[in-house]
């Protein structure tokens, strides 16, 4: 198996009322590709923000990322944002789709922004929502969908560029349990069938049965991991 | 992403904001059309003003008497008369009486110029002059009369209210009393659309002798139409007819007029342009403001761009392109606003100063009022599309 993603003595500041606050303190983490993974721990143990650091939204201030390799730190703004739009998705707690635009336009969105043409980016859409089980929804607004239903549409938005790295920031967190499990069976699948490598970020102890590997996170550092052979 | 793209993506955003996005739109609307409707009345006068000049050609001088009255001498006199046509370089000088009365045409009663000329001589400088019915006026004729088009038809009458042949009774006052007149209508003129000094349309010709005995001028006249020989003598003729004449007396050559009206017009729409373009800025200010105050709003939709690959340049672009879709379109109605808006102005003009203004709408002024908006926008646009694009999309997505 080929690393995906390396991490080496990450460490992530943030100034607070005048002092610094460790949100990170040197997390080393290694990910072979087409893994799926779980990252457990309490509120405000650093989850979101390794997420976002690994995803390459924001910069470590200590430490390095490398993806396939390639040293993040190394890499410009606007290299960076590349690296988002083709090699990663994200699927967020509060899916975050632009309310105003439908189903379609959402998963269109990280298309549109890699400057795909219009034909093939309603193509690939519709390929994207048929495949999360949206066939039937595609014009429907944010508003006018499910929880479930949006955190497809998130999930089909997170795979419109065929990215190697999805990362899920409590996916389940605003879903009912049955609606979390179909949701994270959907990853899963996805998982399989493409090989793709998802970390999910997560509080619930029922999302992190169904992965492979449990990293535990602690005041911004990683206190333990899980290892499961799955069935 | 594609420039179509963004395009379209900024029209999304607007369309989602449809009040703001319209006020915004007015207060750029406001400042093209007026704008666009000073810029048509000022080029309207001036463009006037240059036809009535062609109409007069450009080796004619008119001399009047300084000041018309006011320190002037009020009048001229065949002596001066007679001291131009000595003139080199002149080639005809005629006298030109021309004075006010009190007309009945037709069974109405109206007040009209009455001008006396030396019709060989006038013609020759007045080109435009042509006959619709009868004849001109001729030197000796005492008791014919030939009436401008619009005597003889008054705006708006179906038909003219007086035929060749038919009498007309001119009324003056005195400082000896009433006394009254008798003419016939000799002829009768076709529209010529203005000329120089004197609108052929709107007065009744008769010999300067009538127009003499009438008014009783005994040797003196209102002005002189001087015809110079050619168009690179007419500055020596000016000089020389003010030199012979003196201080007190008015010397405008067609150039003349032409000039000064367009420096007068420049600096009207200069003045009237920098008071309208003010509003612009204003209208600026408004879309700085509330398009700030979208991009706080949209603060996560921002951080989800960002998320799923968006480059700052592209939010950038976005948010300008926003900017210049209102600056843009506000500039294009503002346009066609401000075509209207001329209308209604040179309406209200004509109805209570009686002065006729036509707005001259060109390409180049559409096209400056749109690119003018358009800049606007976009300048407006420039703060807070550069708040958009520099937010720190971790904070963006945190943002509640
Ligand atoms: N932008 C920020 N400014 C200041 N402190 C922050 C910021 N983002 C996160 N933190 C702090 O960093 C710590 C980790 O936050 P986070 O990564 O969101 O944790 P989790 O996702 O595990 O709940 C928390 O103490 C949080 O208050
Ligand atoms: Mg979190």
């Amino acid at each position: 198996m080929t690393e995906i993603i390396r991490a080496e003595g990450l460490v992530k500041e943030y100034i607070q009322g005048g002092r610094p606050v460790r949100a990170l303190d040197g997390v080393d983490l290694a990910v072979e590709e087409g893994e799926f993974l779980a990252i457990m721990g309490p509120s405000g143990s650093g989850k979101s923000t390794l997420l976002h650091i690994l995803g390459a939204l924001d910069r470590p201030t200590e430490g390095r990322i490398l993806i396939r390799g390639v040293d993040l730190s190394r890499l410009s703004d606007v290299e960076l944002a590349e690296l988002r739009n083709r090699e990663i998705g994200f699927v967020f707690q509060f899916f975050n789709l632009i309310p105003r635009m439908d189903a379609l336009s959402n998963v269109e969105l990280p298309l549109a922004i890699a400057g795909i043409p219009r034909e093939e980016r309603r193509r690939r859409a519709i390929e994207l929502l048929k495949l999360v089980g949206l066939g039937d929804r595609m014009t429907h607004r944010p508003s006018e969908l499910s929880g479930g239903e949006q955190q497809r549409v998130a999930i089909a938005r997170a795979l419109a560029n065929d990215p190697s790295i999805i990362l899920c920031d409590e996916p389940t967190g605003n879903l009912d349990s049955k609606t979390g499990e179909e949701v994270i069976g959907l990853m899963k699948e996805l998982n399989l069938k493409s090989g793709k490598t998802f970390i999910i970020v997560t509080h619930d102890p029922a999302v992190a049965q169904m992965t492979e590997r449990i990293l535990y996170l602690h005041d911004g550092r990683i206190v333990g991991e899980k290892r499961r052979e799955m069935p | 992403m594609r420039t179509l793209d963004t395009l379209l993506y900024a029209l999304d955003g607007v369309r989602e904001r449809k009040f703001r996005f319209a006020l915004n739109i007015i207060g750029i609307l406001i400042g093209g059309a007026a704008i666009t409707s000073l810029l048509a009345i000022t080029q309207g006068v001036n463009r006037d003003v240059s036809e009535q000049m062609e109409l007069l050609g450009p080796t004619t001088i008119a001399v009047t008497p300084g000041g018309f009255g006011y320190g002037g001498k009020g009048f001229l006199t065949m002596k001066d008369m007679e001291r131009v046509r000595r003139i080199p370089h002149v080639e005809v000088a005629t006298p030109i009486i021309s004075m006010s009365a009190t007309v009945v045409i037709g069974g109405r009663t109206g007040i009209v110029s009455i001008v006396g000329v030396v019709p060989e001589e006038y013609l020759q400088v007045i080109k435009n002059i042509e006959v619709a019915e009868g004849r001109f006026i001729r030197r000796g004729d005492m008791a014919a009369a030939v009436l401008g088009a619009n005597i003889a038809q008054p705006p708006g009458e179906e038909e003219p209210i007086v035929d060749v042949g038919s009498r007309i009774a001119v009324t003056i006052k005195t400082e000896e009393g009433i006394k009254k007149a008798t003419y016939r209508v000799a002829g009768i003129l076709k529209e010529t659309g203005g000329a120089f000094i004197i609108s052929p349309d709107d007065v009744i010709y008769i010999s300067l002798r009538a127009a003499q005995q009438l008014f009783d001028m005994g040797n003196r006249i209102h002005r002189i139409a001087v015809e110079a020989d050619a168009i690179e003598n007419v500055e020596y003729v000016v000089e020389a007819i003010e030199d012979e004449l003196g201080e007190g007396v008015l010397v405008i050559s067609a150039g003349f007029v032409r000039e000064t009206v367009g420096r007068i017009t420049t600096s009207l729409q200069v003045l009237l342009g920098g008071v309208a373009a003010i509003s612009l800025i204003v209208a600026g200010i408004g879309i700085v403001n509330t398009m700030t105050i979208s991009v706080m709003e949209r603060t996560r939709e921002i951080g989800i761009l960002k998320a799923v690959g968006a480059k700052n340049r592209d939010v950038l672009l976005i948010f300008l392109s926003e900017a210049l879709i209102t600056g843009l379109l506000g500039g294009v109605l503002g346009v066609l606003s401000g075509i209207f808006l001329g209308q209604v102005i040179s309406s209200i003009a004509q109805l209570t100063y009686n002065i006729v203004l036509s707005p001259y709408i060109t390409p180049t002024i559409c096209f400056t009022v749109i690119l003018f908006s358009s800049i606007t926008g976009v300048l407006s646009g420039l703060y807070p599309a550069w708040r958009a694009a520099n937010l720190n999309p971790v904070e963006a997505l945190r943002y509640e």
